[in-house]
């Protein structure tokens, strides 16, 4: 701390703090406008002029660091001189059209110049011509406006880490654009420039002249599209969501966002929304009333456990519910229809990460937080491609790399992570387990594990040494394509690590054995001794944002709220000690068992939120044909989708923005969200539907608001706090030999020679899941998926881009546009998943994991020839 | 004496019945002052605070350009603007809706004052009651209609940017 003398006031400020901060702690305001708290000081628009004593001349508060015995001066004469005329400056070319431009109302430049300046501008000559460029599809710059801070540049760089912006020409002259010219952005559109743009010289196309901030009602709230979990605040105004906030000091996004996120709330107020609740008469879908729509359900619903038992019903809850949604869901489908068939999308492959997670560490809470993740002094990364699917968590460790953090990247393709990487390792496909196992095996021999886990689990490590003996580096090397000293170097710079951190990507998780690769990278990190839970851990990345909450919630067959275990009798009368009603003790079906349940005729009722399996599994499926054969499926969603087409009755739910409730981000850090508007159309939150139903049912469970939920979410979770827990670690490590070994074990993938390409559909950065697809903005970005490909492999089939590509293999063919790329090796292709034309992914199959019954179908292999359009 | 002798002859009160009188057989006309509303209206002095109106440029455009600054100024809240992007070309700010609660108008002024681009006026009009109440609440068209009466266009004065 030092003590420096601020308009005769003494203030304590921490030693090298800005003089800036300084003040504005003591109260005293000095105006700036080149300055922001997030970005290093620059001193551009010497608006923060004050006087230091023994310094010649005035000095910018934003760059001078305070010192003891420092005397300064805000307020003087000269001082009011200065800034008048440094803001007339300011304004020599400024067009001064604010009531047009669309930053009025909330202008840093208005808001200086109504207060310090004189609101009067001498030079009148002819304003000097500047770039107005309205053709990025989402950000348009007026330049004219622009007061030359740089905020933009630096926040593009210093933050997001892109550089796409620069400053070119000189003086005056200066104006703002793309690093490589031309007036597309063609960057990752988070958004961060205009949002920190304190004038209107880059404005979003989106918001344009739809509102000045004094007629907009602001709602803090989280986004809905991925596990990253962001704040922002959603700006209304007569039930219409008019653009996306941030402020730089909340949330674990600090501002941050991702396009999904800043642009893409427009799905909201989407025309296509459901608004009343459907009913299928003959074979068409006719509006009908809630009323009718949930008696009928309940009827149904009744009968149905009437002839065939409450087991022949089942339900699956989308990731995008709130935690108070989805705790009612199963609580709906354990009580008042009495049966534990429930899953969620986390059965897309997330639940494998969870389901090790817990079989190691216990139920607590558990994983790395993006915080840790910031501060990490290593992290190894594996096949997580994060800065498409968790932009923010991405954020963060592009944000370590740059501190210094030895990041190692490993994926079956070059990824936008990579870049930052001190090693970037590209693996060949299908052989992640052989570099997770060589990178224990490097441990193990270089006698890299740590010293007190050496001590305590000796027989653990011998265990892993016998299950991994047959495993030499020569099969690794040739397998994965990555040298041993490459391994070694890897596995060396992890164990050394005093802050290491895993990231777990859905090239693992979502991927047959993703549960056992899962349990075997927590070995890893148990025998590294990077999992003591103060910032060194695992971080499975979250593709749905509540697909932790609702494998908290218990929206999985095999886990009651609060993780606890679903087939475990005591732990069962835990809960339905609370509930006052016991929870059927059947073991309940996962989502691959659900359909086949159909299949075989044992499930006849489906009740299905917010998926849309007809629309994601691929259409040659066996699921596919279930959903055809069942008796009666209930859909609630958003969006008419494909499967609300199979339905009997539709039911209209409300999006994020209309409803109150709790979302749980991937490192487990439950957030509040606000409803902003009123439900659109007679669309309803999804916990009053069951409510609704549930009373129907002859079970009422009646809330008065989503709160009064998560009270009892919160008795649940307190009351089943389970001692065995308490070392889990301890118990884990017990495993048997035998047990070891089959976790150890590795498939062989093999390509078949008809098919020589192995497709995988995958995240991007502009779209999540299918709400993106009814967002303006990510569509306006990204409207169309495009095959990556190898241009080796492009030249070989003469494909040149631009071209359509013919994918083929047993299950059919598409055609595609393909993106010729050279960041995805040889052999490999890669297709956006997000979207349904056309349809790649039916030539995919289902494959169902072996373990935890995740079932996956985001890869196949494919035979690709040039299409020559027929005219 | 001459007090008392008005006193007891009631001079005073005569004199200013006469003068009643008088002014009661003087009918309409040069002399009289009764303005036999609603068949003749009063004069009204420039600075009259009548019904609003919307104004337009001299080549016929609206001059609105949707900057909401009277719904903000409005004291009695009783406008409504809704601005966007105007369709041909997107960079052109407009107001999609504009509205006047006449109803709640307080006849300030003060919107007119707030406006930069000199779109909303004042006219002389104040005959204003309905037997409906919607029916006085002012649409852009409404708006615009009165001010193209009341206002032969006239150009307007340059802000910022040139168009
Ligand atoms: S940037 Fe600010 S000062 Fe400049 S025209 Fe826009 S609102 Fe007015
Ligand atoms: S949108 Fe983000 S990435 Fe693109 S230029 Fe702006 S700050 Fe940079
Ligand atoms: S575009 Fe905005 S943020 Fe960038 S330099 Fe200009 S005024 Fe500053
Ligand atoms: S999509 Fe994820 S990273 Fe992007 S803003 Fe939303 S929560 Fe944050
Ligand atoms: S704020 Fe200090 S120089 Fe701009």
């Amino acid at each position: 701390m030092v003590k420096l003398t601020i308009n005769n006031k003494i203030v304590e400020a921490p030693d090298g703090m800005l003089l800036t901060e300084a003040a504005k702690m003591a109260g005293i305001e000095i105006p700036t406008l080149c300055y922001h708290p997030e970005l290093q000081p620059y001193g551009g628009c010497r608006l923060c002029l004050v006087r230091i004593e023994k310094m010649p001349k005035l000095q910018t508060a934003c760059t001078t660091r305070v010192c003891d015995n420092m005397v300064v001066t805000t307020e003087s004469p000269e001082i009011e001189k200065a800034r008048k005329g440094m803001l007339e400056f300011v304004l020599t070319y400024h067009p001064l059209d604010c009531p047009i431009c669309d930053k009025g109302g909330e202008c840093e430049l208005q808001n200086l110049v109504f207060k310090f300046g004189s609101g009067f501008r001498r030079y009148a000559e002819d304003i000097e011509e500047y770039t107005i460029d309205t053709n990025d599809p989402l950000i348009d710059r007026e330049l004219d406006r622009c007061v030359r801070c740089l905020r933009c540049v630096r926040v593009c760089d210093e933050v997001q880490g892109v550089t796409n912006l620069t400053a070119y020409n000189r003086g005056s002259h200066t104006e703002i654009g793309p690093f490589m010219g031309g007036s597309i952005f063609n960057c990752e559109y988070c958004g961060s420039c205009v949002s920190i743009c304190p004038v209107g010289a880059l404005t979003s196309k989106l918001f344009k002249y739809k509102a000045r901030p004094w007629q907009t009602k602001r709602t803090e709230t989280i986004c809905t599209y991925c596990g990253c979990g962001c704040q922002f605040a959603l700006e209304t105004r007569n039930g219409e969501v008019l653009r996306v906030v941030t402020d730089y000091d909340k949330g674990v996004n600090e501002g941050s966002l991702c396009t999904r996120g800043r642009f893409g709330y427009s799905f909201i107020n989407n025309k296509k929304r459901l608004t009343t609740p459907l009913i299928k008469t003959n074979t068409k879908l006719e509006p009908t009333s809630w009323d009718e729509a949930t008696d009928i359900i309940a009827d149904r619903f009744k009968k149905i456990i009437e002839n065939n038992g409450p087991d022949a019903i089942a339900g699956i809850i989308t990731g995008h519910c709130t935690n108070e949604d989805i705790y009612l869901f199963q609580k709906f489908m354990r009580l008042a229809i009495g049966t534990n068939n429930i899953d969620s999308a986390a059965r897309y492959g997330y639940i494998n990460a969870m389901s090790a997670i817990k079989q190691v560490i216990g139920s607590k809470r558990f994983e790395a937080s993006l915080e840790d993740v910031a501060n990490a002094d290593v992290i190894l990364s594996i096949c997580s491609n994060i800065t498409e699917v968790n932009p923010i968590a991405g954020l963060k460790v592009r944000r370590a790399a740059k501190r210094g953090a030895e990041l190692i990247a490993a994926d079956v393709r070059d990824t936008d992570i990579a870049k930052f990487a001190a090693q970037n390792l590209i693996i060949k496909s299908g052989s992640e387990r052989w570099f997770i196992h060589g990178l224990i095996k490097a441990v193990l021999e270089e006698g890299l594990y740590d010293n007190k886990v050496y001590k305590e689990h000796k027989k653990f490590i011998n265990n892993l040494n016998s299950a991994l003996k047959g495993l030499l580096f020569e099969e690794i090397e040739t397998k994965t394509g990555i040298s041993e000293k490459d391994i070694i170097n890897a596995a060396k710079a992890y164990s050394k690590a005093k802050k290491g951190v895993i990231i777990l990507g859905q090239g693992i998780t979502h991927q047959q054995d993703g549960y056992k690769s899962s349990l075997n990278l927590l070995d890893l990190c148990i025998l590294t001794g990077n999992i003591d839970g103060k910032g060194t851990a695992i971080l499975p990345l979250c593709d749905e944002n509540n697909e932790y909450g609702a494998i908290e919630m218990g929206a999985a067959p095999e886990f009651l709220p609060g993780l606890l275990n679903a087939g475990d009798a005591r732990q069962r009368d835990i809960i339905s000690k609370i509930w006052d009603k016991k929870i059927p003790s059947k073991k309940g079906l996962t989502m691959p068992e659900i359909f086949n349940g159909v299949l075989k005729g044992k499930i006849k009722a489906l009740y299905i939120i917010g998926e849309n399996p007809a629309g994601t599994f691929p259409q040659k499926s066996e699921f596919y044909e279930a959903l055809q054969k069942l008796d009666f499926l209930v859909c609630q969603d958003l969006f008419p989708t494909a499967t609300c087409e199979l339905a009997d009755i539709v039911l209209p739910a409300s999006s994020f923005a209309e409803k109150d409730g709790t979302f749980t981000n991937m490192e487990g850090r439950a957030q509040k969200i606000k409803a902003a508007i009123n439900p659109v159309g007679e669309s309803r939150p999804d916990y009053q539907i069951f409510s609704a139903l549930s009373e129907k049912m002859g079970y009422p469970m009646d809330y008065d608001n989503a709160d009064a939920i998560l009270k009892e979410i919160a008795q649940v979770i307190e009351g089943c706090g389970l001692e065995e827990e308490k070392d889990a670690i301890g118990n884990y490590v017990k495993i048997s030999l035998k047990d070891l070994k089959e976790q150890y074990e590795r498939k062989e993938e093999k390509l078949p020679a008809k098919f020589p390409f192995k497709l995988k559909l995958g995240p991007v950065l502009f779209h999540s899941g299918k709400l993106s697809g009814y967002s303006d903005g990510p569509v306006r970005i990204l409207p169309e998926g495009r095959l990556k490909i190898n241009p080796n492999d492009a030249d070989r089939l003469g494909i040149i881009e631009g071209d359509r590509a013919l994918l083929k293999n047993a299950n059919g063919e598409v055609k595609v546009k393909v993106e010729i790329t050279d960041r995805i090796p040889e052999g490999l292709l890669f297709y956006p998943e997000h979207f349904m034309y056309p349809a790649v992914r039916n030539l995919c199959e289902i494959d169902i994991d072996k373990d935890t019954k995740a079932n996956y179908f985001k890869s196949t292999f494919v035979a690709v020839e040039r299409h020559v359009p027929e005219h | 004496m001459i007090k008392f002798l008005k006193n007891i002859f009631f001079i005073d009160i005569i004199v200013g019945l006469l003068l009643t009188l008088k002014h009661f057989f003087m009918f309409k006309g040069k002399r009289g002052v009764t303005i036999e509303y609603p068949d003749e209206k009063r004069p009204l002095p420039d600075g009259y605070r009548g019904l609003l109106c919307l104004r337009r440029k001299d080549d016929g455009s609206e001059r609105c350009v949707g900057c909401t600054l009277c719904e903000a100024y409005c004291p009695s809240k009783c406008i409504t603007v809704v601005s966007a992007g105007s369709e041909a070309d997107p960079m052109k700010r407009y107001a999609k809706f504009y509205q006047i609660d006449i109803t709640k108008c307080v006849f300030c002024g003060y919107c007119v004052d707030a406006c930069p681009v000199e779109a909303l006026a004042m006219t002389k009009r104040y005959e204003l009651s309905q037997y409906e109440k919607g029916t006085i609440v002012m649409t852009k068209e409404k708006l615009l209609e009165i001010g193209d009466e009341d206002y032969p266009c006239q150009p307007v004065r340059q802000t910022g940017r040139k168009d």
